[in-house]
């Protein structure tokens, strides 16, 4: 099995990013591998500027993705956001953390940490509408659900009327390993040794889209994200340093994820479904994490 | 007082940065002010994505941040230096006047101590009330590698 979760046909990546704009310049193809399926995407490169365009191939492309699974669903959502697909072409933030990279991935669908960790960043929406009501929106009001979709993959779904969190699609997708797709955002986990992550942050512009509506996108990206944004640096201080601070604790070996696993239900083709505060998608995904590892499942 | 010389308006908000006066920082930035990091110097704002790219509604909302208590990554915050040098007048006219000058911060938080620099522009509007910035533009060295907690002011 190869962990790869994404990377460019074309093109050798500098190092630390599977694609940035400077990679996809020559890009005629943009495929999502893993495992012995690759899945064709569509991918149309322009040769003057650093646009890679990824649109939903026609359904039967997906449906051999074993890899996948019932993840393949939400990527084609994420793909067929806009009409005419989405693109990675405005480059991605690149930020580092002394710490486990698998942290991050935790991070990118937890439910439980918003309302506390992004308390800043809601101190700010507050500030700019004059009012406190936004903050039960962006704290996740409504009918969430985090589901353990199979194979580590995981979702926080929220339904079809909400938008997402931040804007953007209104789900947060994990794709075991390391690709995570939430908000306005694709984001790439790499690992560069047990204590040192790299994250890249693509913003997902809309295909065929006008430059305003898109540089509209990359401020929205850019109010919460990367090094300087609200957000990520709140989540680097407390869910990454400090939290593995907590973990170089010697007194008990074990990190418990039991969090609601009285209450998760069964649905279809196999998933479990739980509420979102609770730790369904972090069990999803060290189930399969220790399957890989040889541990007992 | 805030300096009506332009190399000295430049100065002051480098004090005012390190001081952590942030709504005397703040007030030295007009209503149409733009403050740009790009990550390398070819980019486009419109088309790439920026380490920062604020009008003044998100400048107040860092200061906004800042100040709310809530800020984790500036809890402790970010002790800064801003040395600024090379300070050029390139273009004085009556409404307005463009500095450039190298910028180097360095910045200690957590037992750890970081170094960024760079070139830095200034446009500085004659208002009424004095030189206000226009439009500030930062461009690291370091823009386009991965980058830690830059969520104290440069």
């Amino acid at each position: 099995v190869r962990y790869t979760s994404y990377s460019t046909a074309a093109g050798t990546a500098p190092p630390g990013c599977a694609m940035t704009n400077r990679v996809a310049r020559t890009s005629s193809a943009a495929r999502i591998t893993g495992g012995p399926t690759t899945i064709p995407v569509r991918s149309e490169a322009s040769p003057t500027t650093t646009d890679t365009r990824i649109s939903t191939g026609p359904a039967s492309d997906w449906r051999h993705c074993e890899y996948l699974g019932n993840a393949a669903p939400y990527l084609q959502r994420v793909a067929a956001q806009h009409p005419e697909g989405i693109r990675l072409g405005a480059g991605a933030h690149q930020v580092t953390y002394p710490g486990n990279w698998k942290l991050q991935v935790e991070n990118s669908i937890d439910g439980y940490h918003f309302s506390f960790v992004h308390r800043s960043f809601m101190e700010v929406v507050a500030d700019r509408s004059g009012s406190t009501t936004s903050l039960q929106n962006l704290a996740g009001a409504g009918d969430v659900s985090v589901i353990d979709l199979g194979g580590g993959h995981a979702v926080a779904d929220r339904g079809d009327a909400t938008q997402g969190t931040l804007g953007g699609i209104p789900f947060n997708l994990n794709v075991f390993p390391n690709l995570c797709v939430l908000g306005l955002q694709v984001r790439h986990v790499i690992p560069k040794s047990v204590a040192r992550t790299e994250v890249c942050l693509y913003p997902m512009l809309h295909a065929g889209a006008s430059v305003e509506h898109n540089a509209s996108i990359l401020r929205a990206h850019e109010d919460f994200n990367g090094p300087a944004g609200a957000g990520t640096a709140d989540d680097m201080e407390i869910a990454f340093f400090r939290v593995g601070d907590g973990l170089e604790a010697t007194e008990n070996d074990w990190l418990v994820l039991s969090r609601g696993l009285h209450r998760e239900r069964p649905g279809e083709n196999g998933v479990l479904i739980g509420h979102p505060s609770d730790e369904v998608a972090q069990r999803a995904f060290y189930r399969r994490w220790r399957q890989l590892m040889g541990g007992r499942t | 007082m805030i300096p009506q010389d332009p190399a000295e308006f430049v100065f002051h908000e480098a004090h005012l940065l390190d001081r952590g006066y942030l709504d005397e920082w703040l007030a030295l930035y007009a209503d149409d002010a733009i403050y740009w990091l790009p990550q390398r110097d070819d980019d486009n704002p419109a088309q790439q994505v920026s380490l920062i790219y604020d009008n003044r509604t998100s400048l107040r909302g860092r200061v906004v941040r800042l100040k709310s208590g809530f800020a984790h990554s500036q809890l402790p915050p970010s002790r800064t230096t801003h040395l600024v040098g090379n300070v050029r007048v390139i273009r004085d006219e009556a409404d307005e006047v463009e500095v450039h000058s190298t910028l180097m911060v360095v910045e200690a938080r957590r037992r750890e101590q970081s170094v960024y620099a760079g070139a830095m522009e200034h446009l500085l509007a004659r208002t009424d009330e004095g030189l206000r910035v226009r439009r500030k533009v930062v461009r690291l060295v370091s823009g386009d590698i991965p980058l830690g907690n830059l969520t104290f002011l440069i």
